[in-house]
C-alpha cells in the first residue's frame, strides 16, 4: 500500500507542516504518522481546511489509551489512535486515511448502514459483543468487538464524522463459550454417572444436583437445590449430617457421612456421601462437591451378620446356663421296643445339644470313660437280674473333651412272667463333689505321707488335725492329741510364744521357720522350725491354723560340724601362715649359730651374732605369742579395741601381702570399740582379709577403715562400722547371691567355702550386720562392710533356742 | 669363685655372705632379683643363690634373667614355704634342678 507521500520544501508547505505539528502532537506512533501524512490528497484536505470539531477529535483521539477510531466525511476516512492499531492487525498503518469502506471491506455490510444511520439521524449507537468477521492478518476470523458510534456535529450542525470507542471481546466471548462448553459437558457425563453428585456454593447451600441424584429421589433439580434436599433426609440422621457438613465447611476440611435418604419408591436407603472443599485455579473457595454411593444392601447385610451374631451368643449363654443347672437328669429303656428316652437334662449332662440324643446304647457308651464302662455295665445286668435299685459312677466325656462325674441310679421292671421289660432311673452330675472328694483325698495324702509333722489347730490352740510324722516326732497318737492344746507340746517357758502366733495367725499373717523348741511324750526337747499359716472356711474368715513341724537337730548338727570343719581349715591356713612366718628368723638364727660357732676366738664378732640372733628369737616369740593367743576360747564377750585387732592381723600377713605387692591402706578411728567375743572377731575379720589378697592376684590396695557409726534398722543403734576393701578382681553378678552360703567358693582349690558363711553367722550373732558391694569389668574391686554395735548381744539369735540347756551345749561348739 | 646371694630378707643375705666369704667366696648380697640381675653383667658370678618367693621377680624369673646374660652361671634357689613346690615343679620342667632343700646345701661348701 502506497505510504505517505514526501514533502517537498517550500514556505506554505513549512506553514501547513506547523500546523499539524500542533494540531497531532505528542510522541505516539500515530501523532507522528499524522505529521507526516499527506492529507491534501485525501477527501480531508490539508489540515488548514479541517473543520474545529475534527480537530478536536482527532485531539481526544490522540490523547486517549482507549481504542479509538474517528470515520469523518460522508467518505468515512479512517483517523486512530495507537490503542485502536491493535485492533486493525495488518491493515495497520495503511488503513490511516483510507476510506472506512475500503478499510473494512468485509464487514462493510454490517457497520456500513450503522455508520450512515449515526449520520443521517445523529443518534449514537450501542453494539455488545458484536461478532464481526473480520480478515485483518489475511484469513478470516470470527471477533467480537464492543462498541459505541457517536455523532461529531461539525460548525453547521450537521454531523461531520462519528466518533467510535471500540473494545474487542473476543477473547471474554470465546472464554465464556469454552466454560458454557465445558460445564454442559460435566453435566452429561455427571448425568451419566452412578454416582450421586451434589455441589454447593460458597453460601454451603446446594446448587446442583446430578441426574442420578434427582433420580434416586424422584424429584426436580429446582425441588433439591438450596435446602429442598434435606426434606428426604431420615429425620433421625439430618442433625448429624448437618453438624458434620456445617463443621468440616467452616474447616474447608473433606467429610464422609452415611445417612438414611428416602428413595422415590419410599423406602430409606443407607448413603455413603463423600464431600470435598472446592478450589478456583486462583485457590478462590468456591464450595463443596460431593458424590454419594447407595450402600443400603452393604449395610444391611453387616446388620444382619452383628445381630446373627448376637444371637449366636445369646443362644451359647442359654445353653451354658441351661448345663449348669441340669443337676439331674431321667431316662427310660424299654426293653420290648428297644427304645430309650432321655430328658434334656441328660443330654446336656453328657455335652449334647438338647433333641440331639439318638436314642442307641452307643450314643451313651460312647461317652463313657472306658475304665469306669466295665463297672457301669455290670451294675447294668445286676439291675436286670435282681430287680432292685442299683447305683453307679463314671465319668462322661463331653465333646470338648473336659471330663465331669455321673452318679447313676436305676432300677428295672419285670413282667408277670420276671423278665425285665423296662429299666428307668436317674443321672445326676457329680463333677463338683468329686472334685472336692478328690482335692481332699489328695491333700489327705499328701499330709500323711509328709516327712514334716503338720498339724492344725483352731484359733484357741486345740489341735484338731495331727498326721502320722507328728506322732513320730512327739510320740503322741492322734487319739491322744485331737481335742487337747497345743501347749502340751510348748516348754512351759515358752508358753508366750503360743500368744504371739495365735495373734498372727488372728491378723492373717503367716509365720515362716520360725526356729523354736517343742516337747515330745518323752519329754525330749526337739529342736523345731516351724512354718504355720491361717486356715480360712469358704467365706475367708479365719477359724484356725496349719503348722509343719520340721524337726531341725539333724541340720544343727550338720551345721555345727560345718562350722568346726571351717575352723580346722582356717587353724590349717593359719600353721602354714605361721610356718612361713617362723622360717626366715629360724633360717637367720641357723647361719648365726653357724657364724658364732665358726668365729668362736673372735669374741666381737660372736657377741654381734648372738645379738642378731636373740633378736630373731624374738621375733619368733612374738608371733608364737600372737598365734597362740589367736583362737583361744573366748567364751566371754570382751571390750575388744577394733583398729587393734586388724593391725594383728595385718602383722600376720604382713609377709604374704608384701610378696603380693600389696599395699595397705588404714583409715582408724583408733577408739572404736565393740564389746564381743575376740576370737570369734578375729576369725570373721581375718576370713575378709584373706578373700582380698585372694582375689588380688598380681598387686593392688587393700583398705581398712574403722568408722564408729549408726544404724536406723529397727531403731537407732549405736555401733562401728568395719569396711575391708580390695581392688581385685570383684566378684561376678551371679556369685554374689550365693556369696554367704555354705559351700560357696571360686577358692575350690584352697577354700572349703564356707568362711563367708561362718562370718555372717558370726556378725549376725553380735546383733550387727554384714553388706557386700562389688564391681567387675573397668576399675573393679570388692568391699565388705560389717557393722556391730556397741553392746553387741554375743548369743544366738533365737532367744528360744537358748532356753535349752542342750542347745546352749551346741551353741558353744558352733562357736569355739 | 664369685657368688651372688638373693633375698629379700637382709639378715639371711648377711648371713649367708658372711659365712660364703669364711669359705673363702667372693660373695655379695642383694635384697631383690632386679639388683642381682644389675650386678651380674659388673660382678660376673660364678654362681647366684636365690630365695624362690620374693616381691618384685620370684627367684625362677630372676634366674632366667641372669642365664640370658650369662649361660655359664650356676643358679641355686632355695624356699622355706610350702607353696612354693608348684614354682619348683614348674621350674624343674624347665630343666633346673631342685635336689636342694633349704639349710640342707650349706655343708655342699664345706
Amino acid at each position: 500500500m502506497s505510504r505517505s507521500p514526501v514533502r517537498s520544501i517550500d514556505p506554505a508547505v513549512s506553514a501547513e507542516a506547523n500546523l499539524a505539528q500542533s494540531l497531532f502532537s505528542g510522541d505516539s506512533e500515530m501523532a507522528r504518522l499524522m505529521r507526516e501524512f499527506a492529507w491534501e490528497k485525501t477527501p480531508l484536505g490539508p489540515v488548514s481546511d479541517w473543520p474545529q470539531s475534527l480537530r478536536t477529535s482527532v485531539s481526544i483521539c490522540l490523547a486517549s489509551r482507549f481504542p479509538i477510531v474517528l470515520y469523518w466525511g460522508p467518505e468515512y476516512v479512517v483517523l486512530y489512535n495507537d490503542a485502536y492499531s491493535e485492533i486493525l492487525g495488518s491493515k495497520h498503518p495503511w488503513a490511516l486515511g483510507q476510506t472506512c469502506r475500503d478499510c473494512w471491506a468485509e464487514i462493510w455490510d454490517t457497520i456500513g448502514p450503522m455508520l450512515d444511520g449515526v449520520l443521517s439521524t445523529g443518534k449514537a449507537t450501542w453494539s455488545d459483543d458484536l461478532l464481526l468477521r473480520l480478515e485483518r492478518f489475511g484469513y478470516p476470523e470470527e471477533c467480537y468487538f464492543s462498541f459505541s458510534f457517536s455523532p461529531v456535529q461539525v460548525e453547521s450542525g450537521k454531523v461531520g464524522g462519528v466518533f467510535t470507542a471500540v473494545i474487542e471481546t473476543t477473547g471474554k466471548v470465546l472464554g465464556e463459550r469454552r466454560l458454557q462448553e465445558s460445564e454442559h459437558k460435566l453435566r452429561v457425563v455427571t448425568d451419566a454417572a452412578p454416582v450421586m453428585i451434589w455441589l454447593s456454593g460458597i453460601d454451603k447451600l446446594c446448587n446442583y444436583f446430578n441426574k442420578s441424584w434427582l433420580d434416586f429421589v424422584g424429584r426436580t433439580l429446582e425441588q433439591e437445590i438450596g435446602n429442598g434436599w434435606t426434606e428426604n433426609v431420615h429425620p433421625e440422621d439430618f442433625d448429624r449430617c448437618l453438624q458434620t457438613y456445617v463443621t468440616s465447611f467452616n474447616e474447608r476440611r473433606p467429610f464422609e457421612m452415611e445417612y438414611r435418604l428416602r428413595h422415590h419408591s419410599g423406602e430409606y436407603r443407607w448413603i455413603l456421601d463423600h464431600g470435598v472443599p472446592r478450589f478456583a485455579s486462583d485457590g478462590t473457595f468456591e464450595g463443596y462437591v460431593g458424590g454419594c454411593l447407595d450402600i443400603h444392601e452393604q449395610k444391611e447385610a453387616a446388620e444382619k451378620i452383628r445381630m446373627a451374631d448376637e444371637a449366636l451368643r445369646e443362644s451359647e449363654e442359654r445353653l451354658r446356663l441351661a448345663q449348669q443347672a441340669a443337676a439331674i437328669g431321667a431316662f427310660e429303656w424299654n426293653i420290648v421296643t428297644g427304645t430309650r428316652r432321655w430328658t434334656p437334662e441328660m443330654e446336656l449332662m453328657y455335652g449334647l445339644q438338647p433333641g440331639t440324643f439318638d436314642g442307641s446304647h452307643e450314643a451313651w457308651e460312647r461317652r463313657v470313660h472306658p475304665e469306669d464302662l466295665p463297672a457301669a455295665l455290670k451294675e447294668r445286668e445286676l439291675a436286670l437280674q435282681s430287680g432292685a435299685p442299683v447305683q453307679a459312677e463314671w465319668r462322661v466325656i463331653w465333646p470338648d473333651g473336659t471330663v465331669h462325674w455321673v452318679l447313676g441310679r436305676w432300677q428295672a421292671f419285670k413282667d408277670e412272667s420276671g423278665n425285665p421289660v423296662r429299666v428307668a432311673g436317674i443321672n445326676i452330675d457329680v463333677t463338683a463333689r468329686k472334685a472336692a472328694e478328690e482335692a481332699r483325698f489328695r491333700l489327705a495324702a499328701i499330709v500323711e505321707s509328709s516327712g514334716d509333722a503338720i498339724i492344725s489347730k483352731d484359733l484357741n490352740g486345740i489341735i484338731t488335725s495331727w498326721n502320722s510324722q507328728a506322732q513320730r516326732l512327739f510320740g503322741y497318737t492322734q487319739e491322744e492329741m485331737i481335742g487337747r492344746s497345743v501347749l502340751t507340746l510348748i516348754p512351759p517357758e515358752l508358753h508366750s510364744d503360743e500368744d504371739m502366733i495365735l495373734s498372727k495367725i488372728r491378723a492373717g499373717e503367716k509365720i515362716d521357720h520360725f526356729e523354736t523348741v517343742r516337747i515330745a511324750k518323752s519329754g525330749e526337747r526337739i529342736e523345731v522350725s516351724l512354718s504355720i499359716s491361717p486356715v480360712k472356711d469358704e467365706q475367708g474368715n479365719i477359724v484356725g491354723a496349719a503348722k509343719i513341724a520340721r524337726d531341725i537337730r539333724e541340720s544343727k548338727k550338720i551345721e555345727s560340724a560345718l562350722r568346726t570343719t571351717e575352723k580346722l581349715a582356717a587353724a590349717g591356713r593359719l600353721a602354714a601362715t605361721v610356718a612361713h612366718e617362723i622360717n626366715n628368723p629360724l633360717e637367720a638364727v641357723t647361719n648365726l649359730v653357724y657364724l658364732a660357732a665358726r668365729d668362736l676366738p673372735n669374741t666381737d664378732r660372736v657377741a654381734r651374732y648372738l645379738q642378731s640372733a636373740e633378736q630373731e628369737l624374738r621375733r619368733i616369740a612374738h608371733i608364737t605369742r600372737q598365734t597362740l593367743g589367736f583362737y583361744r576360747d573366748n567364751s566371754s564377750p570382751v571390750r575388744l579395741n577394733l583398729a587393734q585387732a586388724l593391725d594383728e592381723l595385718l602383722a600376720l600377713y604382713e609377709k604374704r601381702l608384701e610378696t603380693r605387692n600389696i599395699r595397705v591402706v588404714k583409715e582408724y578411728d583408733s577408739n572404736a570399740e565393740v564389746v564381743a567375743l575376740l576370737g570369734e572377731i578375729r576369725q570373721a575379720f581375718s576370713n575378709l582379709l584373706t578373700n582380698s589378697m585372694d582375689a588380688m592376684i598380681s598387686g593392688g590396695t587393700l583398705t581398712v577403715r574403722v568408722r564408729k557409726a549408726r544404724t536406723r534398722r529397727d531403731g537407732p543403734i549405736d555401733g562401728v562400722r568395719i569396711t575391708v576393701a580390695d581392688t581385685g578382681s570383684g566378684i561376678l553378678p551371679q556369685h554374689r547371691r550365693n556369696l554367704f552360703q555354705p559351700f560357696f567358693t571360686t577358692k575350690s582349690d584352697v577354700g572349703t567355702g564356707l568362711g563367708l558363711w561362718i562370718t555372717r553367722g558370726i556378725v549376725e550373732k553380735h546383733g550387727g550386720r554384714i553388706q557386700v558391694r562389688s564391681r567387675t569389668g573397668a576399675k573393679p574391686g570388692t568391699a565388705f562392710s560389717i557393722f556391730l554395735p556397741l553392746q553387741g548381744k554375743a548369743a544366738p539369735r533365737r532367744v528360744e533356742v537358748d532356753a535349752s540347756p542342750q542347745q546352749r551345749g551346741s551353741t558353744r561348739l558352733a562357736v569355739q | 669363685m664369685k657368688v651372688i646371694v638373693v633375698d629379700d630378707e637382709p639378715i639371711v643375705a648377711d648371713t649367708l655372705v658372711d659365712i660364703l666369704k669364711g669359705e673363702g667366696y667372693e660373695a655379695i648380697a642383694t635384697s631383690n632379683g632386679k639388683s642381682a640381675i644389675e650386678w651380674v653383667a659388673r660382678f660376673v658370678p660364678d654362681l647366684v643363690v636365690s630365695d624362690l618367693m620374693m616381691p618384685g621377680l620370684n627367684g625362677i624369673e630372676t634366674a632366667r634373667a641372669i642365664l640370658k646374660q650369662l649361660p655359664a652361671c650356676r643358679i641355686i634357689l632355695f624356699s622355706g614355704q610350702a607353696a612354693s613346690t608348684d614354682l619348683l615343679a614348674k621350674a624343674e620342667s624347665e630343666g633346673y634342678t631342685s635336689r636342694f632343700w633349704p639349710n640342707q646345701w650349706i655343708p655342699m661348701f664345706y
